[in-house]
């Protein structure tokens, strides 16, 4: 086959090859996919361009806007979402609710603060910290365990964002259970367990100590 | 590399009897470039430097003019699938010409339609020395070959030309022509044409006309008797209107019309350079026009297809991987021309994006001061602007984010009624990397969605019959499906599992409930959601 096709057509048709493999693997290497690449960006700072024109014009305009947005801030301010997410406050702040709720039991616990990435924060020069807290749960009565939850949500500063909830019927009411609690006696009937995040944001410049940077966008 | 297979710039090698003479062919003339006898020493190594430097290398079509040519005509190949008939045709050829390796067919046109097959001319000629030679020669020269063929068949087409050519619109058209051409090598090759079609060709040896223009001319007269004597054989006349076209000096073809007797004939005499121009071939200055040897080889040389192309073993093996390399050079050149096209419009693109990116990153700056301006102006008056948006938007990006989870609770307790009660809830929320499909991923952030599982675990007192409890779950079901239609409700496990796809075992026997296993009395309910981010920071 060599024999007949010869040394000039093989290295011809070898340069040809390489040619092509050259073209090829730049076309479909590096230039489609850089060409996205650039594409993605340039969209991106258009989309940057038009947000922060946007934002000009209703700083520009919108005055009341900001007013508005100033009685959100102040409210945020009022609900502790610049709390530095002290511990002895939240296990008071636990206590309080458990016997609000009147639920039987409510042990806790709470991991170290992470700090979340987060561009609306950075911008404002802050943080956000995030807590994980895990909620184990005991209750005569499955209401006492929703109240509970609600304060959850609602009665800690800042921002608290349930991830699991589990609530188990543990004992059926029967005549054995009635007497029981006749007697006084507290029965664990409904139990269960609530997972959160617990969020605030603090200045950049107040942090103290090495956090890891959480980069999770939740 | 020559890419030109189908260019009319050939060399073109007339394998004669007595040598190989070699005619380079161009669109504005024909040039012998040299007669390599065969006997000539290293005629190979002699043959191939010729064509690979006085030729320039180019394409060569090789044109068989020797004596030993075989033909069979009336061959009828039977009918076949398109797909069998080029083996079925092979195979007819080898056992019509089993020791001649060289072989081609030609379907004879203007027979009618026989039903019974297709009739074919049979050609074929033996694998001779000087086939030989010539053909390592051109192995050894690595041009391409462009075909190869018979001189005679090759010329048909030519002769028909000839003839239509010389008939006037009112005359009528010539059923026969006979071509009669003397060669370099001295002998008279005749090309005898009836319908357009070969009948005949004869080679034989005659005198030169330089040295005997009227020994020349009786010659030629006593071959032309021949051939009619032949022709008789197949159904020739001598009233039938027959063309008789010479090729030779005036002097001698003079001498030849005053002495030749067509009783119906019609006697036409060229010089070489004569013909070409009736045919509109381009052959230049020749040295001896009364020779036909140029004329033939403008004329086959000119041509893209052949009337018959012969075929070989040999020469297949020569000029296959040749042609499958020109092939394979054509496809790569078109391929690299498609990819060099890419890469430029790509490359074009990336300047241009990578110019407006600069552009844009301008603006941004410029965006920046200006934003930043009105936010210092918001400061004197008392607002921290970048604090406050970023606190409240920081604050709602997690409100859009959050599960309602007592909302899903109530929603669950309303659609179980009073008669229905749960054993266990369990949510879980998490976190789950959106698919995306192909390239659009590359330099993109992954954007993700908030997925939500919800599990709902009752049971029945073993008091109720098994397809109550079923007809219960069902209504949950249905009911929950209404109650939460962004939700996704399956029953992971039914009461009794009635389902085929369960494994059941248990004890059919007198006073024994068909169900005693508890677990068997309990109910699972799945319900799904697929939160994402856009849909949720919907009003």
């Amino acid at each position: 086959m060599i024999k007949h096709i010869g040394v000039k057509r093989i290295v011809v048709l070898a340069i040809l090859v390489s040619v092509n493999l050259v073209l090829g693997a730049s076309a479909y290497l590096y230039f489609v996919p850089e060409n996205k690449k650039v594409t993605n960006e340039l969209s991106g700072l258009k989309s940057q361009i038009a947000t922060k024109r946007n934002e000009t014009y209703q700083l520009e305009d919108n005055y009341e806007l900001i007013q508005e947005q100033q009685v959100d801030y102040e409210n945020l301010v009022e609900a502790g979402f610049f709390n530095r997410q002290d511990r002895l406050a939240f296990r008071r702040r636990m206590a309080d609710i458990r016997a609000y709720t009147k639920v039987l039991r409510a042990s806790f616990d709470i991991s170290p603060a992470q700090i979340e990435d987060n561009a609306a924060a950075k911008k404002a020069k802050h943080s956000i910290l995030k807590s994980p807290v895990s909620v184990n749960i005991e209750a005569m009565d499955d209401i006492e365990l929703y109240h509970l939850i609600f304060w959850l949500e609602n009665g800690f500063p800042g921002h608290t964002q349930i991830t699991s909830l589990s609530i188990k019927r543990d004992k059926d009411v029967d005549e054995k259970v009635l007497r029981e609690i006749g007697t006084g006696n507290t029965i664990v009937l409904v139990s269960g367990e609530v997972k959160f995040d617990w969020r605030t944001m603090v200045p950049e410049n107040q942090l103290s100590g090495d956090f890891n940077v959480f980069a999770e966008d939740f | 590399m020559q890419l030109t297979l189908f260019s009319q710039n050939r060399s073109v090698l007339f394998i004669s009897d007595e040598g190989l003479y070699i005619y380079a062919t161009s669109q504005s003339a024909v040039s012998l470039i040299e007669y390599i006898p065969w006997d000539t020493l290293d005629f190979e190594d002699v043959v191939a430097d010729l064509l690979k430097k006085d030729c320039g290398a180019k394409p060569v079509l090789l044109v068989n003019d020797m004596t030993d040519q075989h033909f069979k005509g009336g061959q009828r190949l039977p009918k076949v699938g398109p797909l069998d008939k080029k083996s079925v045709l092979k195979r007819k050829l080898e056992v019509s010409f089993p020791n001649y390796p060289i072989r081609g067919a030609l379907p004879i046109k203007g027979e009618k339609r026989d039903p019974k097959g297709t009739m074919y001319l049979f050609a074929a000629i033996p694998m001779s020395e000087a086939i030989s030679k010539t053909l390592k020669a051109v192995s050894m020269s690595m041009v391409s070959i462009s075909g190869f063929c018979l001189l005679p068949i090759e010329s048909t087409d030519m002769v028909a030309q000839f003839s239509k050519k010389l008939t006037g619109a009112t005359e009528e058209k010539s059923r026969w022509a006979v071509f009669m051409g003397q060669h370099k090598c001295g002998s008279l090759r005749q090309v005898i044409v009836r319908d357009g079609q070969l009948a005949m060709t004869r080679m034989t040896p005659v005198s030169d006309a330089a040295t005997g223009p009227e020994q020349w001319a009786a010659e030629v007269i006593q071959e032309f008797k021949a051939t009619i004597s032949y022709l008789s054989r197949f159904g020739y006349s001598p009233e039938e209107k027959t063309d008789l076209i010479i090729i030779g000096d005036k002097e001698a073809t003079d001498i030849l019309e005053s002495k030749i007797n067509l009783e119906s004939g019609r006697f036409t005499s060229f010089t070489a350079p004569e013909a070409a121009s009736v045919l509109g071939l381009k052959i230049g200055l020749q040295d001896e026009t009364r020779y036909a040897d140029a004329l033939h080889a403008a004329w086959i040389g000119k041509k893209t297809r052949f009337i018959l192309p012969m075929d070989a073993k040999e020469l297949t093996a020569i000029n296959q991987p040749r042609q499958y390399a020109a092939a394979a050079s054509v496809l790569l050149v078109l391929s690299a021309g498609f990819l060099g096209w890419q890469v430029a419009t790509n490359a074009q693109g990336l300047i241009q994006i990578r110019q407006d990116i600069s552009d844009q990153t301008f603006i941004l700056s410029n965006a920046e001061k200006a934003y930043q301006e009105q936010v210092e102006r918001m400061k004197a008056l008392g607002f921290d602007v970048n604090l406050i948006q970023g606190s409240v938007s920081a604050y709602k990006d997690f409100e859009t984010k959050q599960l309602n989870s007592l909302a899903l609770i109530k929603t669950v307790s309303e659609a179980l009624g009073d008669e229905l009660r749960l054993d266990e809830f369990i949510l879980n929320t998490s976190r789950v990397i959106r698919p995306v499909q192909g390239y659009q991923a590359y330099g993109a952030k992954p954007k993700k969605d908030t997925q939500v599982d919800a599990v709902l675990k009752l049971s029945f007192p073993t008091t109720v019959e098994p397809e109550d409890s079923i007809r219960e779950v069902n209504g949950l079901t249905q009911r929950l499906k209404r109650a939460l239609p962004e939700y996704t409700v399956d029953i992971s496990r039914q009461v009794a599992r009635p389902e085929y796809t369960q494994n059941v075992s248990g004890v059919a026997k007198e006073n024994e409930n068909i169900i005693s296993s508890k677990d068997d009395y309990t109910a699972e309910i799945v319900l799904t959601r697929m939160i994402t981010d856009e849909k949720v920071q919907k009003p």
